[in-house]
């Protein structure tokens, strides 16, 4: 699938199209500010028609003739589930982090990713994730005062 | 005067407090996300403490010296911590891995003590000159101004032309969702509260670049970012030779940006990035580690801060966040910046300039050996510094306005700038226009709110006329190359 | 059968697990306040004038209440963002933030913006900045008079800055427009800085100006009329609107407010706070000395206060939509 630069200009060609159409379908509905010139629709709607003119036109190139056409450099089946792994390993720091608190779920993030990705002993995945804790804790939350999700373990 | 500024300036709690601004502006530099506008802010509360003039040159040394670390992340690990140095990124970060992290740092902390120091003495001797620049400005120059910013994108985009204009619309289009900056009618919110207050840049920036860099290493069997090169630490005299001229050249551009109140070093550091490109004897090697490319950008930036200040103590107008901060810093004493400061209190104004020049010398000296530091990191093999990557990107999303939104749109955005790369979208113009967007809109209806609806009024005030001008020389120029050479518009695209 | 039996059993058991939640005596109610620390938010970029005030704040607080305060900012849309956080908080008194008028009023009125102006109960307003007219220095309008007989002889030519539209500065000058029978081209800026810069540069040929911002710029202005019912302390030479026979009140006003529904007991306790570093000397005489009107007005005057100014402005409002 989308072996190619042709393929993948078809292809976000469409997703630019749907974009444009999106944003043109959500700009028509903007009210009208008070006393200005330019009516705060204006440009978003233009900008929409470009995005779904651009589009288009990138599917009529990527079928033209003298399309010089070419691989995309797509990762190998074990590179895909690397990379799948990193996406998963980022959405679920994310997802988790106000439940369980900025610290613990960066210290879990930090750990399973070296664990996972490097061919290191546990113990290093270990020790990373508990040294870039500490100095995180240590340098925003102690030194800085950031007020970073606490979770269940407010610190 | 001067020497009076330097004798107090050198006072020891004076130096003091420029060494801790200087550190602290350093650290916030390097810390992606978070910027010199929430360090200071976070210091105002010490003003009850201290005498104005070392809270003032603390507060200060934290600007100016933010700007001298932003370019480390960008370089090393392709993180730019803000706007203004996503194009030290482009060719920085090419740089490094060919092994030329450590000279490439060197020369970013050269260039900006020389666009410091360029700054510095341009607001000591033409200040009072150069004030009126600050003034010249209006809504229609400012739209100008935005629309030969834009203009860049041609250049920006190398090849792939249509693609970087898709790019830019769509970055336009997020810099949309929100509220309207001047009538406060929400636009493309679809009614999330959330999304009233709009998508920032800045977390944009880190997932395009930050979160896919993290994304493109992983796919392919895992290595470092620096395999087993040999490397140097600091520029050669060759490296000086290919780039002091740039370094002069953008600090020049820099400081008379930064004049004009409202022009970040965001846009500062693009045009300069461009106009060196069109100086440059090798201009193809731009986008692929240009040692020039990497001090225009710096030189740029560093300049523009410095020429902020002139407004900022001729008027009080303070041309960006950060200095409105520091404005803020200067009312807690009951100091109001702006002509009358500089007669009823010219010691504690001109304290402040000599500390300026202290606080560039200290920083040159502070940044040097540093960059043995961080060369460094290149060699964290990548399942280490991949995670470390995620986590300070994640702190410094988060920081910028306490939601998980903006999380969430660092990963969105990983994801896009992943997918950009692979299909050939160039990822810089999008920044541009993300950047540009708020300035270009507002301008416009101003503009047009004061010509009762007239386009005209582009045309008929000088700046601004000259500015359109040039931007439409880039624009027209640029599509002639592209339909002069038609087999280059297909596939091949520079990969910035 | 079982099945059946079973289902009732498990949604008696239900119920009276519900009932027995629902009929649980409520809390004592004067829980002792504050008990940990409270998150102080600023609607507002980090440096602005509302952000000044509650880092004047800070450390009083900290010192009255005995408990740590951390300033918090949710910046966006005017403050509206901020705004709606705060009435989605729990009205404990953990959450507070700083509120401002007409902005609490005028953002409700003009679309859905998450919040409503009776849900923010405000504690304390402690601050006012009236609004001016004021021209360039080298402007040929010498007076509200000639300024006013400028725009009667050329409707909508004369541009007039301000910060944001449906904002103070933008019914301000509606209501000069009313109230002279005359037409104004109102620009609007995206804050204090542009908007000054602009009149500084002659790019405007008036501004609506914050009171602070006028003493800042006095040099280079020619300051027309206050929108105030006495003349300023720091402008002692600036008319105000009523002598020119002009009769126009109009400020921006800062405060602190807890979301509806917070225990009364717990804005007492606010209350008492602020106001007593609202009266504090020291603060008054800094408040004065940067241009602004030092206030020290309760929770119960600072809510038929808001009252009375949503009825005003319900009215005006109707004009421009």
């Amino acid at each position: 699938m989308l072996k190619t630069l042709r393929a993948g200009d078809g292809a976000s060609g469409v997703f630019l199209i749907v974009v444009g159409a999106i944003a043109l379908a959500a700009s028509t509905t903007i009210a009208a500010g008070a006393g200005g010139r330019l009516h705060p629709r204006t440009l978003p709607i233009a900008i929409g028609a470009l995005l779904v003119l651009g589009g288009a036109w990138l599917i009529v190139r990527a079928r033209s003739k003298q399309y010089q056409d070419q691989a995309i450099d797509w990762p190998d089946r074990a590179g895909w589930r690397n990379w799948y792994a990193a996406l998963a390993l980022m959405a679920l720091y994310a997802a988790l982090m106000q439940a369980l608190g900025f610290i613990t779920t960066t210290f879990i993030f930090i750990a399973a990713f070296i664990w996972y990705f490097g061919k290191f002993k546990p113990w290093v995945a270990l020790a990373w994730g508990f040294g870039t804790v500490a100095f995180i804790y240590l340098l925003f939350i102690r030194l800085l005062q950031m007020e970073l999700p606490a979770g269940w373990l407010a610190f | 005067m001067l020497a009076q500024g330097f004798a107090s300036a050198l006072s020891p709690i004076n130096l003091l407090f420029a060494l801790i601004g200087c550190i602290a502006g350093t650290l916030v530099g390097v810390l992606p996300g978070l910027g010199p506008t929430a360090a200071i802010a976070m210091l105002l509360p010490l003003t009850t403490m201290l005498p104005p003039a070392p809270a003032i040159i603390m507060m200060a040394a934290i600007y100016y010296g933010a700007m001298y670390g932003g370019s480390t992340t960008a370089i090393l690990v392709n993180i730019p911590g803000e706007a203004s140095s996503v194009p030290t990124a482009i060719d920085g970060y090419q740089l490094n891995q060919q092994g030329r992290g450590g000279p490439t740092l060197g020369i970013s902390a050269i260039t900006s003590f020389v666009a410091g120091t360029i700054g510095v003495v341009g607001l000591t001797f033409f200040a009072p000159l150069l004030s009126q620049v600050a003034l010249a400005f209006g809504p229609p120059e400012y739209f100008a101004l935005a629309f030969l910013g834009l203009s860049l994108i041609i250049s920006l985009s190398g090849r792939a032309l249509v693609k970087g204009i898709l790019a830019a619309a769509f970055g336009l289009l997020t810099a949309m969702i929100g509220l309207d900056p001047l009538t406060g009618v929400a636009r493309l919110t679809f009614g999330q509260p959330l999304l009233m207050a709009g998508i920032e840049f800045v977390p944009i920036i880190m997932g395009l670049f930050a979160i896919s860099e993290v994304l493109l290493n992983v796919e392919s069997s895992v290595r470092g970012i620096l395999s087993d090169q040999k490397i140097e630490w600091l520029p050669s005299w060759q490296d000086l030779k290919e780039t002091w001229a740039a370094m002069l050249r953008s600090g020049f551009l820099g400081f008379f940006m930064g004049l004009i109140p409202g022009c970040s070093p965001a846009v500062t550091s693009f045009m300069a990035y461009d106009m060196e490109k069109r100086f440059s004897k090798h201009p193809e090697k731009f986008g692929k580690g240009a040692m020039d490319a990497v001090a225009a950008v710096e030189g740029a930036n560093n300049a523009t801060a410095s020429g902020g200040f002139v407004p900022l103590f001729s008027f009080g107008i303070p041309s960006g966040p950060a200095l409105a901060v520091l404005l803020g810093g200067f009312m807690m004493y009951g100091l109001q910046p702006g002509p009358r400061l500089m007669t009823e209190q010219p010691q504690l104004l001109w304290t402040i300039i000599a500390s300026m020049y202290i606080g560039n010398v200290m920083l040159l000296i502070l940044n040097l050996p540093l960059v043995g530091v961080w060369a460094r990191m290149a060699l964290i093999p990548f399942p280490i510094l991949g995670p470390l990557i995620v986590a300070f990107t994640f702190i410094g999303a988060y920081s910028l306005r306490f939601q998980m939104l903006d999380i969430w749109i660092v990963l969105l955005f990983g994801v896009i700038g992943y997918l950009m790369r692979k299909f050939g979208f160039p990822v810089a113009p999008m920044v541009l226009a993300a950047v540009l967007a708020k300035m270009l809109e507002t301008a416009l209806m101003q503009s047009l709110v004061i010509s009762q609806g007239s386009a005209l009024i582009f045309f008929t005030r000088p700046i601004s006329v000259v500015f359109m001008i040039v931007a439409l020389f880039f624009i027209a120029r640029g599509v002639w190359l592209q339909i002069r050479t038609p087999a280059a518009n297909i596939a091949l695209e520079s990969d910035v | 059968m079982k099945k059946t039996w079973l289902v009732v059993l498990g949604l008696s058991i239900v119920a009276v697990v519900i009932a027995a939640c629902a009929s649980e005596p409520p809390k004592p109610t004067e829980a002792p306040y504050p008990t940990k620390q409270i998150t102080y938010m600023i609607p507002f970029d980090p440096g602005g004038q509302s952000d000044r005030e509650a880092r004047r704040q800070q450390p009083f607080l900290e010192k009255s209440l005995s408990q740590k305060i951390v300033i918090d900012y949710k910046v966006g849309g005017g403050g509206a963002v901020g705004w709606a956080e705060l009435v989605r908080a729990k009205p404990d008194g953990y959450y507070i933030a700083g509120v401002n008028l007409p902005h609490i009023i005028l953002q409700p009125l003009q679309q859905d913006t998450g919040y409503k102006t009776e849900q923010i109960v405000p504690v304390v307003f402690f601050q006012r900045t009236p609004l001016g007219l004021a021209v360039p220095a080298n402007s040929p309008y010498k007076s509200l008079k000639e300024f006013i007989d400028a725009a009667k002889a050329k409707p909508e030519s004369i541009t007039v800055g301000g910060s944001g539209t449906f904002s103070g500065h933008h019914i301000a000058t509606l209501r000069l427009q009313k109230i002279a029978g005359v037409k104004f081209n109102y620009v609007p800026f995206t804050g204090a800085a542009p908007q000054m810069t602009a009149v500084l540069g002659g790019h405007v040929n008036a501004v609506i100006a914050n009171s602070d911002d006028l003493v800042k710029y006095k040099d280079q202005l020619r300051l027309l009329a206050m929108a105030d019912a006495d003349r300023f302390p720091l402008l002692p030479e600036m008319p105000t609107f009523k002598e020119q026979g002009v009769d126009m009140i109009e400020a921006i006003d800062r405060g602190v407010g807890v979301p509806v529904g917070t225990p009364d007991y717990v804005v007492k306790k606010l209350e008492t706070a602020f106001l007593e570093i609202a009266k504090n000397p020291d603060i008054v005489a800094d408040m004065k000395k940067q241009g602004f009107v030092p206030l020290a007005m309760g929770a119960a005057e600072s809510k038929t206060h808001v009252e009375k100014m949503l009825a005003t402005y319900k009215e005006l409002v109707k004009d421009i939509k």
